[in-house]
């Protein structure tokens, strides 16, 4: 089964490339002139187009389609629901094109790893990203207690509150001076 | 502000438009403020391909745009393309498109006859000639550009194709180019010729690519060409920003009709932001100039751009028949549909009266009327309801006689027996 990515760029193809190679669909790109999607579609009749939605070429695939029902058209719903072409368009900047006999099922796994490859991935790791240095400070906080708890033998309770105290003197936050204590092996 | 704000439903809006000088009506109703006076906060999305703007509206990533005339109907036909519901109770604009053949067609034609000059039915007599002789000689077919496969540019290249007896499909190969697309196409000799909206015949020719050799006010005087479209379900659900929008848009196109107006207004839309063009090239149709030949000067067309005047806002529903039947013509629609039935679940009279009766501004009382039968010089020149609306051809279509037209129609596809049989009981009283 062919699919024609057209007009997307050379970083969404490589997030893309693997996922769609390995589910078995074989991948054409072009990105040259309208005139040459003419004969590109009619030697390669692909079954399916993903095409940047704000594409010049769009519009060369809508009489493409007019011109041979055998050709891939534009497809705005999958069954009763275009909330996955929705979130294609909307998210992904995609749109998509298929000839009339690919399954409706294929579409949507489809529209599925296209989207989970383009925005839910980079979203993990945004979202992992983001909480790095959250985590970091925890952790530097945790050890920072348990070290004034061993070094000055003083409860769970004090050491925090020596920590604290020391933050609010400097002006400081307590994750900072905590932070300060683990690199230097005293307080500020 | 002298309209009370009537419970707006939705007030942040994102209309989508295409690069064209008609997307004025639009541009104004934003830059002049007539949108925020009505409570409305609009943003204008430039868009790329009409697919786009049509999916995206369909899709409720934007509220409403700027379409082809045509588009709603066909969308709603299921025709070169998906089923959408949309609707219009506005149209935007009248004429603005030309068809453009480049130098080396051009020069070949003028060779036969100087004619093609100035007469548009010489020039595609003289055109079929041409397309004759090379046949004769294995030439390969003529290649030309149209913008969407069932827009008012690719009717109106066909009609002036078929009009020196050229069939569009079998004759000349035809290739779907986005507008800002065209002029490029021609200098990499991809196209020989090409029908596109306004500013991008101007283009050609200042370029020195290519000679005009049609405007669609020849081809038939101030029929329509973009309107702004919304889904049903919007239109529904936002009646009243609905009609808010409607009265921002009319005003920013009586505004836009009068001429001192225009030089001001190609200035606003030529922006980077709109159609990225030198204000001079917007500007020559905007102010009623058709440039026609790179050596000559350009000629007087006041009615290049009607944005107001004739009732041009008023969504006709003897427009939308004059569309069926080229989508019945050329084989684009197949399946026999009752036209008045369908035309009137796609065009809104009714919410273009709310919207003039709320501005005080005058709306036709009828629904259709005869295309066709009025020329240029029949009418007073100060006469702003009615307009001229002569056909190249010089054929009238009474109220009522879409099919009778059709079936008169050379090299036409359509199935006259059934349409006849299933628009029979509707249309034979002659519509309203």
């Amino acid at each position: 089964m062919k699919l024609l990515l057209i007009g997307i760029s050379e970083e969404k193809i490589s997030k893309l490339q693997d996922a769609l190679s390995t589910a078995g669909l074989d991948l054409v790109s072009f990105n040259g002139q309208q005139d040459s999607l003419y004969p590109l579609i009619e030697q390669q009749r692909p079954e399916i187009i993903l095409i940047d939605t704000s594409s010049t070429a769009r519009d060369t695939l809508e009489h493409l389609a007019q011109l041979d029902r055998n050709h891939a058209r534009t497809v705005i719903s999958l069954g009763r629901n275009s909330e996955s072409i929705n979130r294609l368009a909307a998210e992904t900047g995609l749109s998509l094109y298929a000839v009339d006999s690919v399954a409706v099922s294929l579409l949507q796994a489809l529209t599925d790893v296209v989207i989970s490859q383009l925005i839910s991935r980079d979203k993990l790791a945004r979202e992992v990203a983001s909480m790095r240095p959250v985590l970091a400070q925890q952790r530097d906080l945790h050890s920072a207690i348990k070290f004034i708890m061993e070094k000055y033998g003083l409860a769970d309770t004090q050491a925090r509150d020596l920590l604290a105290k020391n933050a609010k003197h400097q002006k400081r936050g307590i994750a900072d001076v905590a932070r300060h204590l683990m690199e230097t092996g005293s307080l500020p | 502000m002298s309209q009370p704000l009537q419970a707006l439903e939705q007030t942040t809006l994102q209309f989508g438009f295409i690069p064209l000088t008609d997307c004025a009506p639009l541009v104004i109703a934003k830059e002049r403020g007539y949108f925020e006076a009505e409570g409305l906060n609009v943003s204008l999305s430039r868009e790329t391909s009409w697919a786009a703007i049509r999916d995206k509206v369909g899709l409720g990533l934007l509220d409403g745009a700027q379409m082809l005339a045509s588009m709603p109907l066909a969308s709603r036909l299921g025709v070169c393309g998906p089923q959408l519901d949309f609707i219009s109770a506005l149209v935007l604009d009248l004429n603005g498109n030309a068809i453009t053949l480049n130098n080396a067609l051009y020069q070949e034609m003028y060779d036969i006859d100087p004619r093609v000059e100035s007469n548009p039915l010489i020039a595609t007599q003289t055109l079929k000639s041409v397309v004759d002789q090379g046949r004769r000689n294995h030439r390969q077919k003529l290649r030309f550009g149209i913008v969407y496969p069932c827009s008012t540019q690719s009717f109106e290249l066909r009609y002036w194709l078929a009009a020196g007896g050229i069939h569009p499909d079998e004759d000349i190969e035809l290739v779907v180019i986005p507008p800002p697309k065209m002029v490029e196409a021609m200098r990499e000799g991809n196209i020989q010729g090409f029908c596109v909206g306004e500013p991008w015949n101007t283009l050609a020719v200042q370029q020195q690519l290519g000679h005009v050799v049609a405007n669609k006010y020849q081809l038939w005087n101030n029929s329509p060409e973009k309107v702004f479209a919304v889904t049903e379900q919007w239109a529904e659900q936002n009646p009243n920003t609905h009609q808010a929008i409607l009265r921002a848009l009319l005003k920013a196109c009586a505004w836009l009709d009068q001429s001192q107006n225009r030089q001001a207004a190609a200035r606003l839309i030529s922006q980077a932001a709109y159609i990225a063009l030198p204000e001079e090239t917007v500007a020559l149709s905007m102010t009623g100039h058709c440039l026609k030949h790179w050596d000559k000067p350009a000629e007087n067309l006041d009615d290049f751009h009607v944005f107001h005047r004739y009732s041009a806002n008023f969504p006709w529903l003897s427009h939308p028949e004059w569309i069926v039947s080229q989508m019945y013509r050329w084989g684009q629609l197949k399946e026999t549909i009752n036209i008045e039935q369908v035309i009137n679940q796609v065009y809104k009279p009714a919410l273009y009266r709310q919207a003039a009766e709320s501005l005080g501004m005058d709306s036709p009382r009828i629904d259709r009327k005869s295309e066709g039968n009025i020329d240029e010089k029949m009418l007073m020149p100060q006469s702003q309801q009615l307009g001229a609306n002569r056909f190249l051809t010089g054929e009238i279509i009474p109220v009522g006689g879409i099919i009778p037209y059709l079936k008169n129609q050379n090299l036409s596809t359509a199935n006259i027996p059934a349409l006849t049989l299933a628009n029979s009981e509707r249309l034979a009283g002659g519509g309203q």
